[in-house]
């Protein structure tokens, strides 16, 4: 996780993804790069070596320039990072989904009416509370009377 | 398939939309009923949340804890701060990995979108490192909703 906690911190400062969005279009070299940045080269170098030590840049010498170029792999480890979090939170909104669409449901234990216009639910409704959440999670076994 | 949006907004802040085919008394009803929570707010497969605690109410104590079943686990307390059924939640949490992480300041409404809902979920971290921090770890264990559309940000861009 070393590596995307550097990738992370690298991407929360906005000149250092401007950079990265520059390069997205070609290696370019520090020069280049400071142009468009009202920035010294020393600062967008201090910049770059942030990038770098986070695996999201490669750096080559040619001579006294030295070009720069985004670093697939350390990309795609936070791709593969974010797509994993995604996959969390869908499986979540996809729990969601079908407990929503068993609350329409007349058969389902809580189903009361949820039209508009019916009162929300306040602590203390108890047609939704199928024994106390402890010993639901806790007992596998003895499922709330549901239509199954 | 998803219509899944995230993305991060200035230096502190985390957006989230989503839509459900349901209207919003339900979904708000989903976000503030622990026993309702509790049967979907569960991250990763195989992770459950064996303690749900929610007082829906101004002030009122939020507690989750969340297990894998295999002697792993951690928690998440909060409080609520403002409630405006059915369209608003705004309340306050953290992690506890055990340490607490600071505090993230959530807005969600939910606002009638064709026959369902569309749910907004804005975070607000204290400053740009506690987000980028959030992002890095704070999701490790795949709860809370919170991260980034990099690809948006960095690798779609074109001039």
């Amino acid at each position: 996780m070393q590596n995307l906690d550097s990738a992370f911190s690298a991407l929360s400062d906005p000149t250092r993804r401007a950079i990265l969005a520059r390069l997205a279009l070609g290696e370019t070299t520090v020069m280049e790069l400071a142009r468009p940045f009202e920035m010294s080269q020393p600062a967008i170098s201090r910049h770059l070596r942030v990038l770098e030590n986070a695996g999201l840049i490669l750096r080559r010498v040619e001579g006294s320039k030295h070009p720069c170029r985004l670093a697939r792999q350390g990309l795609d480890e936070i791709d593969q990072w974010l797509e994993m979090l995604r996959t969390a939170l869908e499986n979540n909104y996809d729990r969601l989904d079908h407990l929503l669409a068993e609350m329409k449901s007349p058969n389902h234990l809580g189903g009361k009416d949820l039209s508009p216009g019916t009162p929300t639910y306040h602590p203390g409704d108890k047609d939704l509370s199928p024994g106390t959440p402890t010993s639901k999670e806790k007992n596998p076994h003895e499922q709330p009377d549901t239509e199954d | 398939m998803s219509n899944l949006t995230l993305k991060t907004e200035g230096d502190r802040h985390v957006v989230v939309t989503r839509h459900f085919a349901a209207p919003p008394q339900a979904v708000y009803r989903a976000h503030t009923d622990p026993a309702l929570v509790q049967r979907w707010m569960l991250g990763p497969e195989g992770w459950t949340m064996p303690v749900c605690q929610l007082d829906p109410r101004p002030g009122g104590k939020i507690r989750y804890e969340w297990s894998n079943g295999k002697g792993q686990g951690f928690y998440l307390t909060g409080e609520c701060i403002a409630l405006d059924p059915p369209h608003r939640i705004v309340h306050v949490e953290r992690m506890h990995l055990p340490d607490p992480t600071p505090d993230n300041h959530i807005e969600t409404t939910f606002e009638p979108d064709g026959d369902g809902t569309l749910m907004t979920m804005r975070m607000t971290l204290p400053d740009a490192a506690t987000r980028a921090q959030m992002l890095a770890t704070g999701m490790e264990h795949g709860m809370e909703a919170s991260y980034v559309r990099l690809e948006k940000e960095i690798l779609a861009v074109r001039v």
